[in-house]
């Protein structure tokens, strides 16, 4: 299956932080999609398109970011979708999850929004 | 390190990654904003953000007020007001409050027509207010029930969710200070509620007990002496 050039994933459990995020990525011209938890996340991805990106916060319910990002690695179609790390956690949280970027809250928009850029 | 220096540092580490969240929230609305100002947009499609933006100033304080409280309880300077109060309009005020905000789960009240007594009306808020956040929270959207009764010379309040419940050996420590029994995975709040609540009643002279069966939900007690004078 093709990757899908313009979709983001945006795995982040807080509604108002994940709506903020999509919209500022919409305007920014990407399309973005929402998911509340690592398994909402997975089950798009298991019989969808791969996204350009995926930004994903670390702590959340059900399956948190590094379980998400865990199950990613092990299939190499997903694997090598990039990710960036969100997280309201020190930066070396991240460690291990191969993450293209780590961002802590608050997050730098304008920096975000250039990585994103670049991969989609 | 001394223990008490440890448990500060843990502290403020936990209390600055609590308020990254709401100015994450903050900053993302401001940069919405930034944005679409640049725009044709219309005052309705602004207004929402600035009102969450206010709403997430709101959260900050509400943080940065818990953070004070320890303080004054730990340095002994945690004061009561106390005043005639009806009880049971307070619990009501608190669950209308709830039901507006969270119009997705069914709030229920079985409550006393008065229960006077003399209380800290902005602290028996906090009380009732800390105990229905955490049974939202956890409470898988399921029905939250309220009851307020009058038992002999005392004040009963049950608070009952039917979400994830508490395991047993969390509850034994989930009145103590930064505990959480399912909260790590949730990044809201200080681990700081049920402490602060039960210190809350415990000045007023009061018990507060948790019950709970993993999966069924929780219930929680308070028994409040009454006062009149």
């Amino acid at each position: 299956m093709a990757a899908d050039e313009e979709t983001v994933l945006v795995v982040e459990d807080e509604d108002e932080a994940r709506n903020s995020l999509m919209q500022i990525l919409e305007f920014e011209g990407f399309r973005a999609l929402g998911f509340s938890n690592g398994a909402e996340a997975l089950n798009y991805l298991m019989d969808s398109k791969e996204p350009c990106l995926i930004v994903m916060d670390i702590r959340m319910p059900v399956m948190g970011g590094s379980e998400f990002r865990q199950a990613m690695l092990l299939q190499p179609r997903l694997a090598k979708i990039p990710v960036i790390v969100v997280t309201a956690l020190e930066p070396s949280a991240a460690a291990g999850l191969s993450a293209l970027r780590v961002f802590t809250k608050p997050v730098d928009v304008d920096a975000l929004v250039n990585v994103v850029r670049q991969n989609c | 390190m001394s223990d008490a220096l440890k448990s500060r540092d843990e502290f403020i580490a936990i209390a600055a990654h609590e308020l990254r969240n709401p100015l994450n929230v903050f900053l993302l609305n401001l940069q919405l904003l930034h944005r679409l100002i640049g725009t044709p947009a219309k005052v309705e499609q602004l207004r929402p953000l600035v009102e969450k933006a206010r709403e997430q100033v709101g959260r900050i304080s509400m943080l940065v007020d818990r953070l004070l409280d320890v303080t004054r309880i730990r340095t002994g300077t945690f004061e009561l007001f106390r005043e005639n109060l009806d009880l049971s309009a307070l619990i009501r005020e608190v669950v209308q409050r709830f039901a507006g905000e969270y119009p997705a789960v069914a709030f229920s009240a079985e409550i006393a027509g008065q229960i006077q007594g003399k209380w800290d009306r902005v602290r028996m808020d906090q009380a009732f207010t800390n105990l229905l956040s955490n049974a939202v929270k956890y409470g898988a959207g399921r029905p939250v029930a309220l009851g307020a009764q009058v038992e002999r010379d005392t004040a009963v309040i049950e608070v009952r969710d039917h979400g994830v419940g508490i395991s047993a050996d969390d509850l034994g420590r989930i009145f103590d200070r930064f505990e959480r029994a399912v909260g790590r995975a949730h990044n809201d709040g200080l681990g700081l509620g049920l402490w602060i609540t039960r210190q809350i009643v415990q000045a007023h002279g009061g018990t507060i007990i948790a019950e709970s069966e993993p999966g069924k939900g929780s219930i929680f007690t308070i028994r409040l002496p009454i006062q009149l004078e």
